[in-house]
């Protein structure tokens, strides 16, 4: 087994009288891209935003890249600086370009000089088929544009994990398809991802591991033909019923 | 039976006219800058998690939206020379009006700052964005687009205010034309001109305003 | 500030005839935001074009130069002569419709046009219509909207002062100019305070009981 580049162990957390995560354990290893399925309000998301900590959480612990997360403790900013998020709105910066929305955090929290940062921001746009947008402001650019620009937005800072909270679930059928070739291009070049979402396609495809979550735990684990095709736990086979 | 409107009396006291017209711009000019600062210090403590501090915010912005500007102009220019300070009228109409107009500004601003949604914030912390830079790389400039257009409106209101420095002897516009109308007497040619060129600044601020606007922030498209 | 003991009375009395004054103008305020307004929402465009300009030219000049436009320069025209508090009381009105106007017309417009379908097609007239169907549900915007005029009229009562109105403000400044202190300012600030912000608390009360209506 090689040496896990992320592990979460006995995650809690409640929202005052509700507990989101009751108690979630599991370990990521270098370059394995990790597919997290489930319904609404098992705790999915929650999980990912106190990985890079978004959020704060009552016990249990959750180490990334050798950095334990403590969203109390200055070492949280490193590990952001380590840990890139893609968030289901995209959350792009309505004010700045596309190419300027890439540069910013290289250039304001890594302090690289601006010429490094516009070829690097370049560089990536390329990558991710949308060069030509460069100077496209946010407004002007379609969902799945935008949820591309904000792939290479957080490439830019050259983190060892992408975390992506359910990257496609608002977007229009037509460019779903955009984003997850991007993802699929992104797993390919070698990036550990944890991927939340509900495109089982892109889970067979792509993912190295399969985890179903529900109300909180995590229910199974395990090969995606293993948990697609054959799961175990019945509340496993009852999601995946429904969904296929 | 009176010349009801006498255009030769502007020609012949253009000069005055036009200082009284810088006068009442820079006056203008420098309150929204005054108030702009005691707005923020305002907002500031309004936001902060110290009671006393925030308390103080409060006490500040009610006191000042309920009070007029008359007072704090007399309070100062006046009132204060019993404790022993004293500001030339211009510094004190400065001062009345920029104080007075900050409580409006710290509403202005505390709106827009709320308006920013917290999933930019997230966005900017995941990038590891600290605080400070996230609020001037992020959040500020979305917060002057959700505030301009109440900015705007501040900027006019500051502008019609400075003619109540008139009354402490600022040589601005409504002063000009109060001293030539008690020397001519042609109150109605006066007053009415006066209304006129009030009427034509804030037609002409409010144009541009809306062009900068359309300018600056129309290149963002439509904006979440 | 014991000085100003003796004084405090004509303090109360001058606040009290501000508060005369603002209202009085409030009441002639809101008649013309009532008659503009209706002015402004009808369909005949000449007519909403004149109540724009009204509002828009009141709106655009600062409240001292309509006060001395009132009291210095129509007398020339009418060869009237107001005294201060006539002058006052027009001028504060005038000041007041222009935002009434608005007020009334926010309060008409919010009632969505598909009530007045409904109303037409019931073939209900228009007199019935705005007094039983769009008045009650207009007033929900335009009281708190007026509440804020009033407090903007007291505050703007002030300045009459200019003009030789004797009110709390030139109260103040006249007690000052005798005893030479900072106290009779600060009570007038105290008193304004009191004023406006317990018609502003009224306000937002009011405000909550007209939307408890809604449910």
């Amino acid at each position: 087994m090689a040496k896990p580049i992320l592990s979460v162990e006995g995650l809690v957390k409640s929202y005052g009288a509700h507990q989101v995560l009751q108690g979630v354990s599991f370990q990521v290893t270098m370059q394995e891209v990790l597919v997290i399925i489930g319904l609404s309000g098992s705790g999915k998301s929650t999980l990912l935003r106190c990985i890079n900590g978004l959020e704060d959480f009552s016990a249990g612990r959750i180490v990334v890249d050798g950095i334990e997360v403590d969203p109390h403790r200055a070492s949280v900013w490193a590990v952001r600086q380590k840990v890139g998020m893609i968030f289901q709105h995209f959350n792009l910066f309505p004010h700045l370009t596309a190419r300027q929305n890439i540069e910013l955090a290289p250039r304001r929290v890594l302090g690289l000089p601006a010429a490094e940062c516009h070829a690097r921001a370049d560089a990536l746009l390329a990558r991710v088929g949308l060069a030509q947008f460069a100077d496209k402001y946010p407004g002007r650019l379609s969902g799945g544009q935008q949820q591309r620009v904000a792939i290479a937005r957080a490439l830019a800072m050259q983190p060892s994990v992408m975390l992506f909270d359910e990257p496609t679930s608002a977007l229009d059928p037509e460019t779903v398809g955009e984003v997850l070739n991007t993802m699929k291009e992104l797993a390919g070049s070698g990036m550990t991802m944890i991927v939340v979402t509900h495109e089982l396609g892109f889970a067979r495809e792509v993912g190295n591991r399969i985890l179903f979550m529900d109300g909180g735990v995590i229910v199974e684990g395990g090969a995606p033909e293993a948990i697609l095709s054959r799961p175990q736990n019945p509340r496993t086979r009852q999601f995946i019923q429904a969904v296929l | 039976m009176q010349v009801l409107f006498d255009p030769g009396l502007f020609w012949n006291n253009r000069a005055v006219i036009v200082s009284g017209a810088e006068v009442a711009l820079a006056l203008g000019a420098v309150s929204v800058a005054v108030s702009l600062a005691f707005g923020l210090v305002g907002w500031l403590l309004k936001a902060s998690k110290m009671r006393a501090f925030s308390w103080l915010g409060n006490a500040y912005v009610e006191s000042m939206r309920n009070t007029p500007t008359l007072l704090y102009l007399y309070l100062i220019y006046f009132g204060l020379t019993e404790v022993g300070v004293t500001f030339s009228p211009f510094v004190s109409a400065v001062l009345a009006l920029g104080v007075q107009g900050g409580a409006y500004m710290t509403e202005i601003i505390r709106g827009a700052f709320n308006a920013v949604s917290e999933d930019q914030r997230q966005a900017a912390r995941a990038l590891g964005l600290r605080p400070w830079k996230s609020l001037v790389y992020v959040e500020l400039p979305q917060m002057l687009r959700v505030a301009f257009p109440a900015l705007g409106n501040q900027v006019v209101s500051l502008v019609l205010g400075t003619s109540l420095a008139s009354v402490i002897a600022v040589p601005e516009l409504t002063y000009q034309s109060q001293i030539i109308g008690e020397t001519t007497y042609r109150y109605f040619s006066v007053f009415a001109v006066l209304a006129v060129f009030y009427v034509l600044i804030v037609q002409v601020l409010n144009s541009l305003w809306r062009a900068i606007e359309r300018c600056w922030f129309g290149r963002w498209g439509v904006t979440v | 500030m014991a000085q100003l003991a003796p004084y405090l009375g004509i303090l109360l009395k001058g606040a009290l005839v501000t508060l005369g004054l603002a209202g009085l103008s409030l009441v002639f305020a809101s008649l013309i935001g009532v008659v503009v307004g209706m002015v402004a929402t009808s369909g005949f465009a000449p007519a909403r074009a004149f109540a724009k300009l009204y509002v828009e030219t009141i709106r655009s000049v600062p409240l001292l130069v309509q006060l001395f436009f009132v009291y210095y320069a129509v007398p020339l025209l009418a060869n009237l002569s107001p005294s201060p508090y006539q002058a006052a009381t027009l001028a504060l009105s005038v000041y007041g419709g222009a935002y009434m106007v608005e007020a009334v017309r926010s309060g008409i417009q919010s009632v969505g046009t598909d009530q007045r379908m409904a109303a037409r097609s019931l073939g209900i007239r228009y007199r019935v219509l705005m007094l039983y169907i769009v008045a009650p549900q207009a007033l929900r915007v335009t009281i708190p909207a007026a509440m804020g005029i009033f407090i903007d009229m007291l505050k703007g009562a002030s300045v009459t002062s200019i003009i030789g109105f004797v009110e709390l403000m030139q109260t103040a400044v006249n007690i000052r100019n005798t005893i030479f202190a900072l106290s009779p300012l600060v009570a007038a600030a105290v008193l304004y305070f009191g004023m406006c912000f317990s018609l502003s608390r009224m306000g937002a009360g009011i405000e909550r009981v007209l939307r408890y209506e809604d449910r």
